[in-house]
């Protein structure tokens, strides 16, 4: 490779003010931190670096499950708070045949605890009659006792009556009535 | 600086290399241009801290690693590497300096018609002439950061073609511009030098 070999009759300074100079660049360059060589230090910390922009990065699609999932967790538990807030204050249980005094709280959303005999059969009683009603039914089940979600109950509606004097309720009842049938002596 | 046979072995290891081989080459990049490369731009860049300008110019070096363009060939290497980690690097120093609230260089105004050579000057001389030069030099390293980090590469006897590829200039362009800087040089310290 060739030298700085500028012409030296053509150099703006001599070999001696070139040493001055030099001198005080050296000065000046050592406040900057600048350096002939890398150093050893700089070498350590560069491969580092370099070492960890090339570790595998973890997978975007793992996270964005945990997220989903904690998504859903939220969604599910609000649901869960909103349906116990929107509970009515005053629920009312009641029993049919001979205990069956009809007793209850009027309201857009009513429970109502029933015992009976045969559960299943008084559940696809009071279905059957919701259906008559032309009324929408939810049902579910477990450990032998019946949920059913029915509505729209309209106050004093003839096509209604038979459900409301198998469920209990009162014939002004409107909304939705959340029945739960179990099972309990006549 | 690289030779011939060094530049054509990483440039193999950068373009065919596996992870690990193109992690070394860029490696020895980094061993072999940081000091130019720190150098030309903590001339430009003088006001961050030691560690913040070797964070920068060492993140500026691992854009290598990241970038998706390659060199054509062995000996437009150090071009390319001057190139990114020289772009990437003074990005980063402009944020840096805007971060501070730190004035860039381009927005520093200097008056050409102050005489870098002042009377206060002219009597510290007559002391040292050591720290009268020292005294010129920081002023014209502030004015002219390119022409100073050359006059500084020319000193240190490195060589022409290398100092080229470092400023981005042909050999004989980078001769007629240490010559010219120089000269632009002289005006700070000629009057200490004089004593």
């Amino acid at each position: 490779m060739s030298t700085n070999d500028q012409n030296p009759q053509d150099e703006p300074f001599s070999k001696e003010q070139e040493l001055v100079i030099k001198r005080s660049i050296e000065n000046f360059e050592k406040n900057l931190g600048i350096t002939k060589e890398t150093p050893e230090y700089l070498k350590q910390s560069f491969e580092r670096k370099l070492a960890a922009l090339s570790q595998p990065k973890k997978s975007f699609a793992v996270k964005w499950k945990g997220f989903a999932a904690s998504m859903v967790t939220a969604f599910s538990v609000g649901i869960l708070i909103t349906r116990f807030l929107m509970m009515p204050a005053t629920v009312t249980t009641r029993g049919v045949g001979d205990e069956g005094v009809a007793n209850q709280a009027s309201s857009a959303q009513e429970y109502v605890s029933l015992q009976v005999p045969n559960p299943k059969e008084f559940a696809f009683e009071v279905i059957a009659a919701a259906l008559d009603a032309d009324m929408e039914v939810e049902a579910t089940q477990a450990g032998g006792k019946y949920g059913l979600y029915i509505k729209p109950f309209k106050a004093n509606a003839k096509d209604q009556e038979k459900i409301k004097s198998l469920l209990g309720v009162n014939p002004d009842t409107a909304g939705t009535v959340n029945a739960t049938i179990g099972k309990g002596k006549k | 600086m690289l030779s011939q046979l060094e530049k054509e072995e990483i440039f193999h290891k950068l373009v065919n290399g596996s992870a690990i081989e193109k992690n070394s080459a860029i490696q020895l990049i980094y061993e072999e241009f940081q000091p130019v490369m720190y150098k030309k731009l903590r001339y430009q860049y003088q006001y961050l801290s030691e560690s913040e300008a070797q964070d920068i110019v060492q993140d500026a070096f691992l854009k290598l690693a990241t970038t998706t363009s390659q060199p054509k060939s062995a000996e437009s290497l150090v071009s390319w590497v001057i190139t990114i980690a020289e772009n990437t690097a003074l990005d980063l120093f402009k944020r840096a300096y805007k971060k501070y609230e730190i004035p860039l260089p381009e927005e520093l105004d200097f008056s050409d018609d102050e005489s870098p050579a002042s009377p206060e000057n002219v009597f510290a001389a007559q002391f040292d002439v050591q720290d009268c030069v020292s005294k010129g030099l920081i002023v014209f390293s502030q004015k002219f950061p390119q022409n100073a980090a050359a006059i500084s590469m020319s000193l240190d006897n490195m060589a022409i073609v290398d100092i080229a590829g470092v400023i981005s200039r042909t050999e004989a362009a980078t001769k007629q511009f240490i010559y010219e800087s120089k000269k632009k040089l002289a005006p700070y310290i000629e009057h200490c030098l004089e004593q």
